[in-house]
C-alpha cells in the first residue's frame, strides 16, 4: 500500500486531527466522494462522543498513603506496605481509620479500601496455607536432591563414604558399628548426628541396584526401609566436619599442606576424589558417556536413581539470565548459595568459565559475608515442557519477553563425575593420588585426593566439546513479581507442565510450626498452578530446628505421601519477606 | 501543570516525599477515572491506582521528563492493570471474568439519580466498553474519556503510534458494532 494511498483507519485520526495535511487532503477527497466513509465518519463521531460522556471519577479521593517522611525514591515503598504490618487489626476493624475522608493524605498508612482489605487478607491466608503445604513438598524436593548430593558427596569424600569402603570389602554395616567410637572422638553432638545421618543413608544405598553404588556389594540383604527423606547437609558443615570426624589422611596422619588446608576450608565442597571408585568405575565400559538427565538436582522427583555406569552426567548447560533488580554480583553469590542449598557442591559461576574454583570460591566466601548484598532468596522451581527447556529459542524468548538480562554463566559441573570423565579419559586434569588403608579417626579408610591443579588447567576447553549447546535447565534471577509475569506467561500458553514449587526458609523458628503445619499440608499432593494458589503451590518454611533427625523424619513421613517425596533442609534462611526477589529455576519436569 | 508535576517531582528526588502528595492529588481523579471504566470496578480502580502510584514514587528517578508525568504514570497504571488481568485469568481460569463485573458497575460511578436516561446510555457504553479486549479497551479510554493525544497513548502503552491509530479505529469500529446490536441505531443513543 502507498503511503499516499488512503486508509479506513484515517477516519478516526482525521476525527482526532492526527492526520498529516497531505492525508487529511486525501481523507476530505474520499469523504467527498463516498458516502459510506462519510457515514462511518459519522459514526465514529457518535462513538467517540459516547465514550467522551461516560462519568467521570465520582467517587472519593484515593486513600493512599504517602511515602513516609525522609522516604527516599527507589526506596521499596508500597502504599500496601504498612497495611500488611497491621493487617490483622485492619481486617477487623469494620471502620478503620484510613476510610474517613479525612485520612485521604497519608495521615494513616493503614489506610485500606475494601477490596484490598480483601485481597490482604486472602493473601495471608494463602501465604500460610501455602507456607504450610510447602513443608511437605520441600520434603519431597530435598529427599531427591539430598540423594544426588549425597551420592557424589559419598564419591567426593573417600573418608566419609561407605562406598569406598565397600569396594575394599568393608561391609557397611562394619562402619556403622564403628560409628559410636568415632562419636566419642568427637566432640560434637551435632556430628555425631550426622555421623548417624551418615549410617542410615548407607541402609538407603544398599537398598540400591548395586551397579548404582558404584558396584558395591553389601554382605547383608536389603537394608530396612527408612524413609525416602534427606536432609541435605549443609556443606560449610561437612566440609568444617571432614578434618574432625573423617579426616583424610593427609589431616588424620600427616601435617595437611597450607594449600589443602585453603582447599577445605575455602572451598564449600573440597573435591576430595574417591579414586578407587573411580578406579571401579573407570573399568565400567560407557563410563565417560555422558547422560545429562542424570544430573539429578534439575531433575526433581521421580528418577532416584544414581547414575548409572553409563550416566557420567558430568555437565549441565544452565542458561541464566537476571532481571535489572538483581545485580551480577547477586546473581553470583545466589547462584552459588542456591547450588549449594540444592546440594551441587563447589559449584560457582566461576566454573562455567573455567576461572580456577579456588579464587571464585574465595571470592564467593568473601561474597557470601555480606548477606545484604542479597536479600532474599527464594527458589521457585517450575516443571515446563520438556522440548522448552531444552530449546535456546525458548531462553531467548523469555528474555526478550521480559527484558531480562542474560548472566554469562551459562554451564554448571558436577566436580565428581567431571573430575571422574577427565581422569578416565587421560586427559591430565588431576592426578589422583591414593592412599588406601589410612588410618583415621572412624577407622581405615581410603582417600583419594585429586592433586592440585595447574593454573593453567586447561580444564573447561576440552570440557566445552562435551557441553551440549542446548540448555538443560533455566535460572532467572527476577523479582517476585517479575516471576509471577514471567510464570503467568507459561501458565497461558500451557508451558507449565506441573509442580511450581516455592523453596524458602526463615530464621529458625519453626520446630512447632512446621510440626503443625505439615498436618495440615498433608492432604497438599501436587502442584500446577500459580504460587499464589493456595491448593496447588507450596511454601516452605524451614529452619535449623527442623534440622533434627526425628523431625525429618516426621516431615518425610508425610512427605511419603506426596508423589514427589523428596526433602530440602538447610541450616540458612533462604527467604525473609513477601516481596523480594527470587530464583525461577525452569526444568523439564521428572521422569 | 507541568512545571508544577516538575517542580514536586524534583522536590521528592531531592527528598521532599511529602511533596509526592502534590502530584498524587493533582492527578488521581483523572486516573481513577480512566481505571474505573478500564476495570469496570471503582474498588479494583483504587487498588490499581494506589498501587501506580507507589510505584511511580519507587521509580520516580526513572522519569526522564520527555513525557508529561501523568503519560508516564498511565504507563505505570496501565502495566499493572495488565499484570493484574493476566494474573486473574490464570488464577481463576475464567477469561474475561474481571470485566464481566463491569456489567455489575453501574450505578458505582455516582450518576445522578435524576439523569435515568443519560445513566441508561452510559450504561450500555460502559457494557460495550468492557466487551472490548484490553488493548482496545485501553486505547479507545485514553483517547475518548482520557482525552490523550496519539503520541500520549503511544507512550503509555509503549506502542508505535501507528499501532494507535489503527487500533483505535478498530475499538471504535467494533463499539459501534456492539451498541448498534443492542440498541439499533447509534443515534438512539447520541443526543442531537
Amino acid at each position: 500500500m502507498k503511503p499516499s494511498e488512503y486508509q479506513e483507519e484515517w477516519l478516526s485520526a482525521y476525527l482526532d486531527d492526527e492526520l498529516t495535511a497531505e492525508q487529511r487532503q486525501i481523507v476530505e477527497s474520499r469523504l467527498a466522494a463516498d458516502a459510506a466513509a462519510q457515514s462511518i465518519l459519522d459514526d465514529l463521531k457518535r462513538v467517540r462522543k459516547l465514550v467522551s460522556e461516560l462519568v467521570p471519577w465520582s467517587g472519593q479521593n484515593l486513600q493512599v498513603s504517602i511515602p513516609p517522611p525522609g522516604s527516599a525514591v527507589g526506596e521499596n515503598w508500597d502504599a500496601s506496605s504498612p497495611a500488611l504490618e497491621g493487617v490483622s487489626n485492619a481486617l477487623h476493624a469494620a471502620d478503620a481509620p484510613g476510610e474517613t475522608e479525612n485520612d485521604v493524605f497519608g495521615s494513616s498508612p493503614t489506610a485500606l479500601t475494601a477490596s484490598r482489605r480483601s485481597a490482604l487478607q486472602r493473601r495471608w491466608r494463602g501465604t500460610w496455607a501455602v507456607s504450610a503445604a510447602s513443608i511437605l513438598l520441600l520434603v519431597g524436593i530435598g529427599s531427591t536432591l539430598w540423594w544426588r548430593w549425597d551420592a557424589q558427596n559419598l564419591a567426593f569424600n573417600a573418608a566419609s563414604s561407605p562406598t569406598s569402603r565397600a569396594v575394599q570389602g568393608l561391609p557397611v554395616e562394619s562402619f556403622a558399628r564403628s560409628l559410636p567410637a568415632a562419636s566419642a572422638n568427637s566432640s560434637s553432638k551435632r556430628a555425631d548426628s550426622e555421623l548417624k545421618s551418615e549410617v542410615d543413608r548407607l541402609s538407603d544405598l544398599q537398598a540400591l541396584p548395586s551397579s548404582d553404588l558404584l558396584q558395591t556389594q553389601s554382605s547383608e540383604g536389603p537394608a530396612a526401609k527408612t524413609f525416602d527423606v534427606r536432609t541435605l547437609q549443609d556443606p560449610t558443615a561437612a566440609a568444617s566436619r571432614a578434618p574432625q570426624d573423617m579426616a583424610p589422611a593427609s589431616r588424620a596422619g600427616g601435617s595437611p599442606s597450607p594449600a589443602s588446608e585453603t582447599n577445605s576450608a575455602a572451598l564449600p565442597a573440597a573435591p576430595v576424589i574417591d579414586g578407587t571408585s573411580f578406579a571401579t568405575r573407570g573399568s565400567q565400559p560407557g563410563a565417560n558417556s555422558r547422560n545429562k538427565n542424570s544430573l539429578g538436582w534439575f531433575n526433581f522427583g521421580a528418577d532416584k536413581e544414581l547414575p548409572g555406569n553409563d550416566s557420567a552426567g558430568e555437565v549441565a548447560r544452565i542458561q541464566i539470565a537476571r532481571s535489572s533488580a538483581w545485580s551480577e554480583q547477586e546473581v553470583e553469590m545466589a547462584f552459588a548459595e542456591t547450588m549449594s542449598g540444592l546440594g551441587v557442591q563447589g559449584i560457582t559461576p566461576s566454573d562455567v568459565t573455567g576461572t580456577d574454583r579456588r579464587g571464585m570460591a574465595g571470592e564467593t566466601e568473601k561474597l557470601s559475608k555480606d548477606q545484604s548484598s542479597v536479600p532474599t532468596q527464594s527458589l521457585l522451581l517450575v516443571s515446563i515442557e520438556p522440548t522448552l527447556a531444552n530449546s535456546t529459542q525458548f531462553f531467548d524468548e523469555l528474555i526478550g519477553t521480559n527484558q531480562l538480562t542474560p548472566v554469562a554463566p551459562t554451564h554448571i559441573q558436577v566436580p565428581r563425575l567431571l573430575t571422574e570423565g577427565r581422569l578416565q579419559a587421560g586427559e591430565g586434569r588431576g592426578e589422583a593420588t591414593t592412599s588406601a588403608n589410612t588410618p583415621t579417626a572412624t577407622g581405615t579408610l581410603a582417600e583419594t585426593k585429586l592433586a592440585e591443579k595447574p593454573a593453567e588447567n586447561a580444564e573447561f576447553p576440552a570440557q566445552q566439546s562435551s557441553v551440549p549447546a542446548i540448555p538443560d535447565a533455566i535460572l532467572l534471577f527476577l523479582t517476585e513479581s517479575a516471576a509471577e509475569e514471567v510464570l503467568g506467561h507459561l501458565q497461558q500458553k500451557g508451558q507449565v507442565t506441573s509442580q511450581i514449587w516455592r523453596v524458602a526458609s526463615e530464621q529458625p523458628t519453626v520446630a512447632e510450626s512446621s510440626r503443625s503445619a505439615l498436618a495440615d499440608a498433608s492432604s497438599v499432593r501436587s502442584s500446577g498452578q500459580l504460587v499464589d494458589s493456595q491448593s496447588s503451590a507450596v511454601e516452605l518454611r524451614v529452619g535449623a530446628e527442623a534440622a533434627s533427625k526425628q523431625q525429618a523424619n516426621t516431615i518425610g513421613s508425610s512427605a511419603l505421601n506426596s508423589p514427589s517425596a523428596t526433602t530440602l533442609k538447610t541450616d540458612r534462611p533462604l527467604m525473609d519477606k513477601m516481596e523480594r526477589k527470587v530464583i525461577l529455576l525452569l526444568s523439564s519436569p521428572p521422569r | 501543570m507541568l512545571s508544577e508535576d516538575q517542580s514536586a517531582i524534583d522536590r521528592v528526588l531531592k527528598g521532599d516525599s511529602s511533596a509526592y502528595a502534590e502530584l498524587v492529588e493533582r492527578h488521581q481523579r483523572r486516573l481513577l477515572g480512566l481505571l474505573a471504566h478500564a476495570c469496570g470496578n471503582m474498588h479494583e480502580a483504587e487498588d490499581l491506582a494506589q498501587e501506580a502510584f507507589a510505584r511511580a514514587f519507587h521509580k520516580l528517578e526513572l522519569y526522564s521528563g520527555q513525557s508529561q508525568f501523568y503519560t508516564w504514570l498511565c504507563r505505570v497504571a496501565m502495566n499493572l492493570l495488565v499484570s493484574q488481568r493476566r494474573r486473574k485469568r490464570i488464577e481463576n481460569q475464567l477469561p474475561r471474568e474481571g470485566f464481566e463485573a463491569a456489567l455489575d458497575a453501574r450505578g458505582l460511578m455516582g450518576q445522578a439519580e435524576e439523569e435515568l436516561e443519560r445513566d441508561e446510555v452510559r450504561s450500555q457504553v460502559q457494557q460495550a466498553i468492557a466487551m472490548l479486549d484490553d488493548e482496545r479497551r485501553a486505547v479507545v479510554l485514553l483517547r475518548d474519556f482520557d482525552g490523550m493525544d496519539y503520541q500520549a497513548i503511544a507512550e503509555t502503552l509503549e506502542i508505535p503510534v501507528g499501532t494507535v491509530r489503527s487500533r483505535l479505529h478498530r475499538a471504535r469500529l467494533e463499539l459501534k458494532s456492539i451498541l448498534e446490536q443492542r440498541v439499533g441505531h447509534l443515534g438512539a443513543l447520541t443526543q442531537p
